[in-house]
C-alpha cells in the first residue's frame, strides 16, 4: 500500500504540474497583456503594474516567470479580478463552498437513488422493470441539461410553485457568507431566523440538486447493473447458492461488495460529467458557484478570475480522482499489484 | 448527514403551498431585481443607469433637490441658498445635525459641514486633489455637462456655509446640482481611508448621509442596504432593502410573479398584462426623456463616410424594429429630441425603409458589394431599449439584404460601456436618458466633441460646426429662436447620421400589489425612501 | 451460416461483423434508433428543401405565434414562429447542420487524428507511452465543455473557434481508447505470430490489429459525437458558441428560455430534435457495446 501510494501521490504531483504549466501558458495566449492576464493590474505606465512586473519577474526568463507564478498560486495571490478588483483567491473559495454543496448533495442523492435501482433492474434481468429502468437512464442520460433543467423550472417553479426560480436563498435573510455553503452559513451563523432561513434554503436548493444528480444517476444506475451482473456469474456467487445462503445474505455479503470495485474505479469519470453540470446548472439557476463564476468571466474577459475557476475545478476533479484511486487500492488489494506490476 | 437533509426538503415538498417567510423579515424588508452591477457605488464616477438606480437617492443626498411636480427646486442638505455677484457666486446653507452613517468601518465624529461638501466637489474639480486619480479617474457626467468649466471653485465660508464661484452665469447650475450625480460624500470618512492607505473604498464601501446604508454587495448576486436610522428626515419605512440582481429579463418577471421579488426594473411589460396574476402585480409607468439610436463610430472607415451612413439608416426597417421591440409602447424617433420636448418639431429629413436606395448609396460611396461590421448591442434592458440583441437580430437582418454582413458582438454590462468608451465598436445600439429637461442635454452629452473625449458619444462623432450651432442655441434667451435653432441642428445631424435615433419609450416599473411609495423621478434613479409594504390590502 | 447456392453442406462461421450486424436487428428499438437517425440525417442534409421557408425570414405579421395546433396558431407555421417571426420548424431543419453536421465534422477530424496518434503510441513502447498516458489521464479527467471554454475563451465565439475547440477536445479520447485498444491487442498470440512471420510493423497495423479493434473505434466514434453534439449546445446556450442568426439548437433553446412563460412551445421543437438526436445515437452505440459484451463471453 506504501509503494501503491507512494507512486500515486507522485502521479498526482506531476499532473497538477503539468495542469500548472498549462494555465501558465494560458496566461499567454488569452488576448491582451500577459501580465495583466496573471494578476489583474491594469495600466503599462501604473507604477503598481511596475510594482507588478517586478514582483512576477516579467523581465527575467520564462522559467523565473513561471517560477514567480508557481509561487504567487502557492502563497494564495491569484491575482486581483478585472471587474471587480478583489482578490481571486477570497472569491473562489465563496464560489467553491456553494458549488461544493451541490456537488456532494447530488452526489450522495445519486448513490441513494442508483445503488437500490441498479441492483434491483440487474436481478430483475430482461424483465420489464429492467427494461423500463434501463430504457429511462438511457433517454436521461440523452436528455441536454440545460433543457431538461429549463422543464424543470417550468413544472416545479413556476407551474406548481414548489420551489424558487433561481438563487440559494431568500435575498432578505442575511446570512453572512463564511464558506459558500448555504447550509452550513446558516448554521454558522448567529441570526435568529436561523430555522426559517434553512428550510427557506432548503427550499431552493432541491431543484439545483435534483437536476445535477439525474445524469451521474442515470450512469451509476447502468454501471451498477452491468457489474451486478457481471458478479453474479462469478464461483464465488454460486457456491455461496450451493451452500444454501439466503439471496438476501448473497446479495449484501457477496455480489454487492465485489460489484462495487468496478463502480468506484469508473466513478473517477463520472465526476467530471458531473463538473460539466455543474457549470450548466448554476448558470441556468444563478447559482453563485465556480461554474457561473467561470462563464461569466468570460462574458467579461476576466482572465484572472477565468484562471482562478479553471485552476479550481480541474483541482477539485484530479484531487477526486486521487482520492478514489487510493480509496481503491486500500479497498482492494489487488489492484496495487497490477498497478505495480505496470 | 447531507441524506437526511435532503429526505427533510423533499417531505417538506409534500406539503410546500406558496413559499412562506420569516414573518418579520417580510414586513420590514423589500426586494428589488434590478438588471445589472453598478459599476461603482459612487454615481460620480458613472452614468450608467444601473449604477444611478443602486447608488443615488439611496446611499447619498444632493445639496437641492429638484421637485418634477412644481418645477421647483426644494432645499435638501441645504436649507437654503442665495446668489450674489449678479449670478456667479453662490452661497449653501446647510441643514444642521446631518448624519453619516455609521458602519462596521466607519463611525462618523461629527455631523455634516461646509468641509464635506468641499470635498465632493474638488475631488472631481481639481485634478491634483488626492481623490482625483482614485477609482480611475473619470467623471463623465461632469465632464460632458460642462459643470467642469462652469465651476471655478467650492470654498467652505464656515462650517454650515459654502461658496461656489462659477466662471460665468449659467441658468443650468442649479439644475445640475440637483441631478442624481452631485452627490455629498463625508471628508472625515475620506481620511480615515487616507490614514489606512485604503482610498479605493471611498467608492467601495460608501459612507453617505442617505436614507439607507450599504452593508453588502456580492457581484452578480445582491447588493444589501439597511435603513440608516439617523436620517434627517425620519428613518425610512423598509428596514432592508436588497437589491437582487437578475439580468435576464424574463426570469425578473418570473420572479415577481412567484413573488421572489417586489419589486421589478424593467419589466416586458407586454408579457405581463397578457395574464392575470395571483396575487396581482401592479404595473407603473412614467415618462422618460430617452432615445435609443444606433451609433456609427465615425472614426473608423468606412464610416467616416456620410453616404455609408445614410445608406444603413436606408436599409433599416424602423417601424417594423419599433414594433418588434417595443410592441407599442414607444415612439419612432425623427431626431434626437423625443416629442415631449419643448423644441421638438417633426424632422424634415428622414430615412424611410429603401433597401434600394441604400445599395445605390453603398455604390456611390465605392462599396457596391457590401462590407463587413459588428454591430455592438447592450447585453441588458434600459429603459430606451428592451432588448438590444434581438433588436441587432433584426438590423442584421435587413443589413444581409443591402449585402452588409454584420456580426453581433455583446460584453457585460461594464465591460460593454467600458468598451464603448475606448471606441472599439464599428455601430452600436445604445441611448440616452436625459438628466433634465433642456433640449441641449440630448445633444452636448452626446454628439458633441468634448462628449467624445469623456466617452459618452457613442459616435465618436466631432464636428465644430454642429459644436458651435449648439453653443449659439444655448446662449439664446428667446424660446422661439431656440426652438428654430435646434431645428436647424437636429436636420443638420440627420443629414450626417453620425447614428440613427430609433425610439423614445416610456418607462415602466412592475412591484407586487401591496407594495406603495416606490419613486421613479422622470431625469432617472428610483427613490426607496417612502417605500413601504402594505399588511392588508384589499384584492 | 450456409450459402444456399452451394452444393455442399458448409458451415462458415459468421464474422464478428456479421454477428454484431444481426444482434442488431434483433432489438426494436435499435432498429428505430437507426432509422429515426436516418431520418434526422437525411433532414439536414435536404433542409433547403423541406424547410418551408428560409431560416432567416422575418414575419412581422406573425411574432410568437403558437404551433398550428393550438387555437392562435396557424397552418402556415406548423410548430410556431420566434420572437422575431422567424418559422421555427424551418430554423430547426436547418440548424440541424450546426447541431449535427458540424459536430460529425468535427468527430470525423478527431477520430483520424487521434486514432493516428493513438496506433502510433499503442505499438510504440516504454516511457512515450506511459508518459502519453499519464498526460493523457490529465487532460481526460478535465470536462471537455470546459476545455472548450477556454479555448473559446482564447480565440472568441465564433463558428469556426468553436469547431476548433470541439475538435481538440475530441481528440485525447480518441487516442486514449485507441492506445488502450491496442495495448490489449498487441500481446495477444495472433499478433505475435504475425509479427514471428515477419510482417512489416506497417502491415501489423493496419491489417493485423485494426480490424480487430474497428469496434471500440465505432463505441468510441458514437460516444465523441453525442458529446460533440451536446457540448456545442451547451457552448450555443451559453451564448459562447454559434452567433445568431444561424438556427443552432443550444442558441434556440437559450434564447426560448426568455420565453418560456409565455410562448413554452419554442423551447420544444429544438429541444426534442437536440434530445431525439443524442438518444438515437447512444442506442446505437450502447446497444453496439452489448453486442460486442455478449461476443466476449
Amino acid at each position: 500500500m506504501f509503494r501503491y501510494s507512494l507512486s500515486r501521490i507522485l502521479l498526482f504531483s506531476i499532473t497538477l504540474w503539468l495542469l500548472s504549466i498549462f494555465t501558465f501558458a494560458l496566461n499567454y495566449w488569452y488576448p491582451g497583456d500577459p501580465l495583466t492576464n496573471m494578476s489583474g493590474v491594469v495600466g503599462e505606465m501604473t507604477t503598481a503594474y511596475q510594482q507588478e512586473s517586478i514582483n512576477r519577474a516579467m523581465d527575467s526568463t520564462i522559467f523565473r516567470q513561471y517560477g514567480q507564478y508557481i509561487a504567487h498560486l502557492v502563497e494564495g495571490n491569484w491575482g486581483i479580478s478585472l471587474s471587480t478588483q478583489e482578490p481571486v483567491f477570497t472569491a473562489m473559495r465563496h464560489h467553491l463552498g456553494a458549488s461544493l454543496e451541490l456537488i456532494i448533495l447530488g452526489s450522495a442523492v445519486a448513490i441513494v437513488l442508483g445503488l437500490p435501482l441498479g441492483t434491483y433492474a440487474a436481478l430483475r434481468q430482461r424483465q420489464w422493470q429492467d427494461k423500463l429502468i434501463m430504457t429511462l437512464s438511457l433517454s436521461t442520460y440523452s436528455i441536454p441539461v440545460f433543457w431538461f433543467a429549463q422543464l424543470a423550472i417550468l413544472l416545479f417553479a413556476i407551474q406548481l410553485g414548489w420551489s424558487p426560480i433561481a438563487g440559494q436563498i431568500h435575498p432578505l435573510y442575511a446570512i453572512e457568507t463564511q464558506t459558500g455553503s448555504i447550509l452550513l452559513d446558516i448554521i454558522l451563523s448567529d441570526v435568529e431566523y436561523r430555522g426559517a432561513a434553512f428550510i427557506n434554503a432548503l427550499q431552493h436548493l432541491w431543484l439545483p440538486t435534483l437536476v445535477v444528480a439525474l445524469i451521474p444517476l442515470t450512469m451509476l444506475i447502468r454501471m451498477i447493473r452491468s457489474a451486478v451482473l457481471d458478479t453474479l456469474q462469478l464461483n464465488h456467487i454460486k457456491a455461496a447458492r450451493v451452500r444454501g445462503l439466503s439471496d438476501t445474505t448473497i446479495l449484501f455479503k457477496h455480489v454487492l461488495p465485489t460489484a462495487i470495485q468496478p463502480v468506484l474505479r469508473e466513478a473517477g469519470l463520472q465526476f467530471s460529467v458531473l463538473v460539466t453540470n455543474i457549470i450548466i446548472v448554476e448558470v441556468v439557476f444563478n447559482w453563485p458557484g465556480l461554474g457561473g463564476w467561470l462563464v461569466k468571466s468570460i462574458f467579461e474577459r476576466d482572465y484572472p478570475v477565468l484562471q482562478g475557476g479553471l485552476l479550481c475545478l480541474a483541482m477539485l476533479i484530479l484531487v477526486a480522482n486521487f482520492t478514489i484511486d487510493l480509496l481503491h487500492a486500500w479497498r482492494y488489494p489487488q489492484t496495487r499489484d497490477v498497478i505495480d506490476a505496470d | 448527514m447531507k441524506t437526511p437533509l435532503l429526505l427533510a426538503a423533499l417531505s417538506l415538498l409534500a406539503g410546500c403551498g406558496p413559499l412562506e417567510l420569516h414573518q418579520d423579515i417580510n414586513r420590514d424588508g423589500l426586494v428589488f431585481c434590478s438588471e445589472g452591477n453598478p459599476e461603482s457605488f459612487n454615481p460620480q464616477l458613472d452614468t450608467s443607469g444601473t449604477t444611478v438606480d443602486a447608488t443615488s437617492a439611496q446611499l447619498y443626498d444632493r445639496l437641492i433637490e429638484y421637485d418634477a411636480e412644481q418645477q421647483t427646486f426644494v432645499p435638501s442638505l441645504a436649507h437654503k441658498w442665495e446668489t450674489f455677484d449678479g449670478g456667479r457666486r453662490y452661497r449653501f446653507h446647510l441643514r444642521p445635525n446631518v448624519q453619516f452613517h455609521q458602519t462596521d468601518w466607519f463611525t462618523p465624529t461629527r455631523p455634516l459641514q461646509a468641509s464635506d461638501v468641499v470635498f465632493s466637489f474638488t475631488r472631481w474639480l481639481d485634478p491634483h486633489h488626492d481623490y482625483h486619480k482614485v477609482n480611475g479617474g473619470q467623471y463623465p457626467f461632469f465632464r460632458a455637462s460642462g459643470l467642469m468649466r462652469l465651476i471655478e471653485r467650492v470654498e467652505s465660508v464656515n462650517s454650515t456655509t459654502v461658496d461656489f464661484v462659477l466662471t460665468r452665469v449659467d441658468s443650468s447650475f442649479l439644475a445640475n446640482l440637483a441631478t442624481d450625480f452631485a452627490v455629498i460624500l463625508s471628508a472625515e470618512y475620506a481620511q480615515q481611508l487616507t490614514q489606512q492607505g485604503t482610498p479605493e473604498l471611498l467608492d467601495r464601501h460608501p459612507i453617505g448621509t442617505g436614507p439607507f446604508q450599504f452593508i453588502e454587495f456580492r457581484k452578480d448576486l445582491l447588493i444589501r442596504y439597511g435603513a440608516n436610522a439617523n436620517y434627517w428626515q425620519g428613518a425610512p419605512a423598509i428596514k432592508h432593502l436588497v437589491y437582487s440582481i437578475t439580468p435576464n429579463a424574463n426570469k425578473r418577471m418570473l420572479k415577481l410573479i412567484t413573488g421572489e421579488c417586489d419589486v421589478i426594473a424593467y419589466p416586458l411589460v407586454t408579457q405581463l398584462e397578457q395574464r392575470d396574476y395571483k396575487p396581482p402585480v401592479k404595473v407603473t409607468q412614467t415618462s422618460s426623456p430617452n432615445i435609443a439610436f444606433w451609433a456609427f463610430n465615425t472614426e473608423r472607415p468606412p464610416f467616416d463616410q456620410a453616404l455609408v451612413r445614410q445608406a444603413l439608416a436606408h436599409a433599416i426597417n424602423r417601424p417594423a424594429i419599433v414594433q418588434t421591440i417595443y410592441n407599442g409602447q414607444a415612439q419612432l424617433a425623427t431626431g434626437m429630441l423625443p416629442s415631449t420636448s419643448w423644441a421638438y418639431q417633426p424632422s424634415a429629413t428622414d430615412y424611410p425603409y429603401d433597401p434600394k436606395r441604400a445599395r445605390e448609396l453603398l455604390r456611390q460611396a465605392g462599396y457596391p458589394n457590401g462590407f463587413a461590421m459588428t454591430i455592438w448591442a447592450a447585453p441588458i434592458q434600459r429603459v430606451y431599449n428592451p432588448n438590444a440583441l434581438r433588436m441587432a437580430e433584426l438590423i442584421q437582418a435587413d443589413l444581409a439584404q443591402i449585402g452588409v454582413t454584420a456580426s453581433i458582438v455583446s460584453y457585460e454590462w461594464n465591460t460593454f460601456r467600458q468598451r464603448l468608451a475606448r471606441g472599439e465598436h464599428d455601430t452600436a445600439l445604445v441611448g440616452w436618458v436625459a438628466d433634465n429637461a433642456d433640449p441641449d442635454n440630448f445633444l452636448r452629452p452626446t454628439l458633441s466633441c468634448s462628449a467624445a473625449r469623456s466617452g459618452t458619444n457613442r459616435a465618436l462623432w466631432c464636428d465644430a460646426d454642429f459644436d458651435q450651432q449648439l453653443l449659439s442655441a444655448i446662449q439664446s434667451t428667446d424660446p422661439q429662436d431656440r426652438q428654430r435653432r435646434y431645428q436647424a441642428i437636429e436636420t443638420y445631424v440627420m443629414q450626417q447620421v453620425p447614428l440613427v435615433p430609433i425610439a423614445s419609450s416610456l418607462r415602466f416599473q412592475a412591484h407586487q400589489h401591496n407594495i406603495f411609495g416606490v419613486e421613479l423621478p422622470p431625469y432617472g434613479g428610483i427613490r426607496f425612501v417612502n417605500a413601504r409594504r402594505a399588511e392588508h390590502v384589499p384584492l | 451460416m450456409q450459402t444456399k447456392s452451394n452444393i455442399f453442406y458448409q458451415f462458415r462461421a459468421p464474422s464478428p461483423r456479421q454477428l454484431i450486424w444481426r444482434q442488431f436487428n434483433d432489438n426494436p428499438i435499435v432498429v428505430t434508433a437507426y432509422y429515426v437517425l436516418a431520418i434526422i440525417m437525411l433532414a439536414m442534409l435536404f433542409a433547403p428543401i423541406l424547410a418551408p421557408y428560409s431560416p432567416e425570414q422575418q414575419f412581422n405579421d406573425a411574432i410568437s405565434l403558437p404551433p398550428a395546433w393550438h387555437p392562435e396558431g396557424e397552418m402556415r407555421f406548423v410548430f410556431g414562429t420566434d420572437d422575431l417571426g422567424r418559422d421555427i420548424l424551418s430554423r430547426v431543419l436547418y440548424g440541424a447542420r450546426y447541431s449535427l453536421g458540424y459536430p460529425l465534422l468535427a468527430t470525423i477530424i478527431a477520430a483520424v487524428i487521434g486514432i493516428t496518434i493513438g496506433a502510433w503510441a499503442g505499438m510504440s513502447r516504454g516511457v512515450q507511452s506511459s508518459t502519453l498516458t499519464h498526460f493523457l489521464d490529465v487532460v481526460l479527467s478535465i470536462p471537455s465543455l470546459l476545455l472548450a471554454l477556454v479555448i473559446v475563451a482564447i480565440l472568441g465565439p465564433t463558428l469556426h473557434t468553436v469547431m476548433i475547440a470541439i475538435t481538440l477536445v475530441l481528440i485525447p479520447q480518441f487516442i486514449h481508447s485507441v492506445h488502450n485498444a491496442f495495448y490489449t491487442e498487441r500481446s495477444k498470440e495472433y499478433v505475435i505470430a504475425s509479427k514471428l512471420n515477419g510482417c512489416s510493423r506497417n502491415y501489423l497495423l493496419r491489417r493485423v490489429i485494426f480490424p480487430n479493434i474497428t469496434s471500440v473505434v465505432v463505441i468510441q466514434f458514437t460516444y465523441a459525437l453525442s458529446t460533440a453534439i451536446l457540448d456545442i449546445a451547451a457552448l450555443g446556450f451559453l451564448g459562447l458558441g454559434v452567433q445568431a442568426p444561424a438556427p443552432e439548437w443550444g442558441t434556440m433553446l437559450a434564447r426560448s428560455m426568455e420565453h418560456m412563460y409565455l410562448s413554452p412551445w419554442s423551447m420544444l421543437l429544438p429541444g426534442v430534435a437536440l434530445f431525439m438526436t443524442v438518444l438515437t445515437i447512444n442506442i446505437l452505440g450502447d446497444s453496439l457495446h452489448r453486442a460486442i459484451q455478449q461476443q466476449d463471453r
